[in-house]
C-alpha cells in the first residue's frame, strides 16, 4: 500500500518528550534503561529481601529459646576450617541479625555482584553485539552521555534493590527477633545494604570497564573469576596464611571488619570500595566514549577438539553448544563439591555433638541422618540446587 | 556546489587487517551517491568513519564542514542513518522503537514519522522479533528519515525490501533531495545504483578505483557489437581496429567489444554485406564486471 504523501511542512508541530518519559519508557537512555530493567529489578528485589526474611523467620522459629543458641553458637565455633572459608567468620550468630548476616550476608553480596557483572557487562556490550547501538550512537547524543545514561540507570536500580533489602532486613529483625539482641537497628539494615550494593558495583565494574577492550563475554567472565577468587582467598586466609597478602587486596578483605548485621561497624572500609567502582565506571565510561565502537581485541582461549562441536546432526549441533558451558559449570559445582566434601565428616561429628540442633534439621528434612557425612552431603546440595537457581535466574534477567 | 562530505587520505586499520586506505572523495549537496564495492571492500567501514563510531588510522574526514573527529554530535544532529546490519529491540514494537530514536533525536514531526510509516505499509504495533526482514529494515529506514536529516547515510538500504517497497524507497529519497539533502548510499547491487545515484564511487580491497558520475562511467565504457555476415565472418580485419578486443565469431557472427568510439567498426563493417548490425550499451554492471572482475561484484553478505 504506497500512500502518495508528500513532506509534511517544517513548520508542523514537533512533539516534546514528557518529563515521566524521560524517567521511564521510551524518553531517553535512562528511562529506556531503567524500563529495560523492570524485570531485574523484581526478581534481584525480591530474591534478596525473601532470602533475608524466609531465613529469619526460620531462625525464629528453630532457635527460640537462649539454650538453642548457646548450642549454635557452639556449634557454628567448631566447624571445620573449610566450611568457614565458604561462609565466612561466624561472628554473633547467636543473634538474629549475626546468624543472618553468617548465613545470607556474603552470599547477598556474590549475587549483587553477579547481577552487577551481567548487567554492566551487558548495557553496552548486547546492544553493540545486536546493533542497535549503531542508532543509538548515531544520535545527537554523544558517546559519553550515553554511556552515563545507561550507568545512571543501573545505579537507579541498585539504589531500588538496595532499599529494598534494607526494609527486609529492619522488618525480618522487627518481626522474628525473639530475644535480646535480635532487633536489627536501621543502621544496621542500611550499612548492610550499601555494603551488599557497593559489592556488587565495585565487581560489575570491573565488567564494565572491560568490556569496551575485550567485549561481554570476557568480561563478565574476568569479572565474576575476580569475585569468586576473592571471595574464597579471603574466606581461606585465615586456614591458608599464604592468602593473607591477596586477600587484602580484595574488597572482601578491605571491607572485613563491616558486619552490621553482626553489630560491627567498619564505615570507612566502603570508602575505597566505593572508589574503586567509581574510578572503575568512570574509566568504562572513558573507554566506550574513545574507542571505537564494537571492535574488540580478540582473546584465545583454549578450545574443545573440533570432534566436539557436533556437525553430523540437530542433535549433535545442540550438545555441541551447550558443551563449553556445561563443563564450565560442572567445573565450578565440582569445586564447590570437593571443598564440602571434605568437611562432611567433621561436621557429622559436630552435629552428633548438638542435639537440638540435629533435631531441628530431623524436624525440617525428615529421613536424612544428618550426623553421618551422606546426609550432610544431602543437605548441602539442597542448598546448592537453590544457588543455581539464583545464578541461572541473574543469568536470565540479565539477558 | 557545497561540499557535504570530505574525505582526505582517509585510513583505517583493524589492528594488522585492512578496513580502507587513503580514501579520497568529496560528496556535493544535493548529490545521491553511490558507493560500490564487493563484500569486504570497506564500504561500511568509511560509513562507520563518517560517524565517528570508529576513528581514522590516519587522514581525517569532514561532514558539513565539520572534522567526525571534532565535533560527532553537531554532525549526528543533521545525518539520518541505516546500518547494514541491525537488530533492533525484541520486545518493543515497531512503534515504541521509533518513537524511542525519536525522542532521542528531539524535533521529530510525528505526522511525518506516520506519513513514513504508512508509505513503507509498516504495522507499528508488531513487535521487533515478530517482523519479516524486510519490515525490520522498514523500521531502520523510518528511523533515518523520520527527522528529515540533511544528509542521509544509507548502508545496504534496500536489502530485504520488496520491490514495491523500494520504489516508495527511492521515491523517498528523491524528495529529500529535492528538499535539498544529501544521500551517501553504500551497495553491491549495481542497477540499485545505476537507477538511483547521480555519482558512484567504486571502491575494492579498501581503495578508491574509480569515482565518476554514473552516465560517464557507462560512455567511457565498452559497446557489445554483434554483426551478422551474409557470408564468412572476416575477424582479421576487425582484431587489429582500435579499441576492439574479445573478438568472437561462430557462423556467420562476429562479437566483439569495443571501448572508446565505435565508428572505426562501423567503418570496416560498411565494406562487407551486412545482414545486422547490433550495438549495444552495456549496464553499469557489465561495465563493473569488465573492468574489475566477477569476483569483485560478489553479492552475497555485506561490503565491510
Amino acid at each position: 500500500m504506497a500512500v502518495e504523501l508528500g513532506r509534511a511542512p517544517l513548520a508542523a508541530p514537533r512533539a516534546s518528550v514528557p518529563l515521566w518519559s524521560r524517567v521511564y519508557g521510551f524518553g531517553s537512555i535512562y528511562a529506556k534503561t531503567i524500563r529495560d530493567s523492570r524485570l531485574a529489578f523484581v526478581i534481584m528485589a525480591g530474591l534478596l529481601g525473601a532470602i533475608l526474611f524466609a531465613g529469619g523467620a526460620a531462625f525464629g522459629s528453630a532457635y527460640h529459646t537462649a539454650e538453642a543458641r548457646r548450642e549454635l553458637d557452639s556449634l557454628v565455633a567448631t566447624l571445620p576450617p573449610a566450611l568457614k572459608g565458604l561462609y565466612g567468620n561466624p561472628v554473633n550468630v547467636e543473634t538474629l541479625g549475626g546468624s543472618l548476616w553468617w548465613k545470607y550476608g556474603p552470599w547477598s553480596a556474590l549475587f549483587a555482584g553477579l547481577w552487577s557483572i551481567l548487567a554492566l557487562s551487558a548495557t553496552l556490550g548486547a546492544e553493540v553485539r545486536q546493533g542497535s547501538l549503531e542508532f543509538v550512537a548515531s544520535a545527537p547524543l554523544g558517546r559519553r552521555r550515553i554511556a552515563v545514561e545507561k550507568l545512571a540507570a543501573h545505579l537507579t536500580v541498585v539504589v531500588g534493590v538496595m532499599a529494598i533489602l534494607a526494609l527486609a532486613t529492619w522488618a525480618t529483625g522487627a518481626l522474628f527477633g525473639s530475644l535480646p539482641g535480635d532487633a536489627i537497628p536501621p543502621s544496621a539494615a542500611i550499612g548492610f545494604a550499601i555494603w551488599v550494593g557497593l559489592m556488587g558495583l565495585a565487581f560489575g565494574s570491573v565488567a564494565f570497564a572491560l568490556a569496551p577492550f575485550v567485549g561481554r563475554a570476557p568480561a563478565a567472565a574476568a569479572a565474576g573469576a575476580l569475585m569468586a577468587a576473592g571471595y574464597l582467598v579471603n574466606g581461606y586466609r585465615s586456614t591458608v596464611p599464604a592468602f593473607s597478602g591477596a586477600a587484602d587486596l580484595t574488597p572482601f578483605g578491605w571491607t572485613a571488619g563491616h558486619l552490621p548485621l553482626a553489630g560491627l561497624y567498619d564505615w570507612r572500609s566502603l570508602v575505597p570500595v566505593a572508589l574503586l567502582a567509581a574510578v572503575l565506571l568512570a574509566g568504562g565510561v572513558e573507554a566506550f566514549a574513545r574507542r571505537d565502537l564494537g571492535i574488540t581485541a580478540a582473546i584465545r582461549t583454549p578450545g574443545l577438539p573440533a570432534a566436539t562441536l557436533g556437525l553430523r546432526s540437530p542433535l549433535d549441533r545442540a550438545f555441541g553448544e551447550l558443551l563449553p558451558a556445561a563443563l564450565a559449570w560442572g567445573l565450578g559445582i565440582g569445586i564447590y563439591g570437593l571443598v564440602v566434601a571434605a568437611a562432611s565428616r567433621s561436621f557429622a561429628d559436630e552435629m552428633r555433638r548438638s542435639p537440638d540442633t540435629l533435631n531441628t534439621f530431623r524436624a525440617v528434612f525428615p529421613g536424612y541422618d544428618f550426623a553421618s557425612a551422606g546426609g550432610f552431603l544431602q543437605l548441602v546440595f539442597v542448598q546448592l540446587g537453590f544457588i543455581v537457581a539464583g545464578f541461572a535466574a541473574a543469568t536470565l534477567v540479565a539477558g | 556546489m557545497t561540499a557535504i562530505i570530505e574525505t582526505q587520505q582517509l585510513t583505517k586499520f583493524y589492528g594488522s587487517q585492512r578496513g580502507i586506505v587513503d580514501l579520497d572523495l568529496t560528496v556535493e549537496q544535493g548529490e545521491v551517491f553511490g558507493f560500490l564495492g564487493p563484500n569486504g571492500a570497506g564500504k561500511t567501514t568509511t560509513i562507520r568513519l563518517l560517524l565517528d563510531l570508529i576513528r581514522p588510522t590516519r587522514g581525517r574526514a569532514f561532514v558539513f564542514g565539520i572534522d567526525t573527529i571534532a565535533d560527532p554530535v553537531a554532525i549526528h544532529r543533521r545525518v539520518g542513518y541505516l546500518p547494514g546490519e541491525f537488530a533492533l529491540y525484541d520486545r518493543l514494537t515497531g512503534g515504541q522503537t521509533l518513537e524511542y530514536f525519536a525522542n532521542l533525536r528531539g524535533g521529530v514531526d510525528r505526522a511525518y514519522q506516520r506519513a513514513l510509516i504508512e508509505r513503507f505499509d509498516l504495522d507499528p504495533s508488531r513487535k521487533f522479533r515478530e517482523y519479516s526482514k524486510g519490515n525490520k529494515q522498514k523500521v531502520g529506514l523510518v528511523a533515518a528519515l523520520q527527522h528529515r536529516p540533511e544528509l542521509l547515510l544509507l548502508d545496504e538500504p534496500t536489502a530485504g525490501l520488496d520491490p514495491l517497497v523500494q520504489q516508495t524507497f527511492f521515491a523517498v529519497l528523491r524528495e529529500a533531495v529535492a528538499e535539498g539533502g544529501t544521500v551517501f548510499l553504500s551497495s553491491h547491487i549495481l542497477s540499485e545504483v545505476e537507477k538511483t545515484c547521480d555519482r558512484v564511487a567504486i571502491i575494492r580491497d579498501g581503495r578508491l578505483v574509480r569515482i565518476d558520475r554514473v552516465d560517464a562511467l557507462r560512455d567511457l565504457a565498452h559497446h557489445q557489437v554483434e554483426l551478422r555476415f551474409a557470408g564468412p565472418v572476416p575477424a582479421a580485419e576487425f582484431e587489429r581496429l582500435p579499441g576492439v578486443s574479445d573478438v568472437r565469431a561462430e557462423d556467420h557472427v562476429l562479437r566483439l567489444r569495443v571501448v572508446g568510439s565505435i565508428a572505426p567498426v562501423v567503418q570496416a563493417a560498411a565494406r562487407f554485406e551486412i545482414l545486422d548490425f547490433l550495438s549495444r550499451e552495456p549496464t553499469l554492471e557489465e561495465t563493473f564486471l569488465a573492468e574489475y572482475g566477477q569476483q569483485a561484484v560478489a553479492v552475497a553478505g555485506h561490503g565491510r
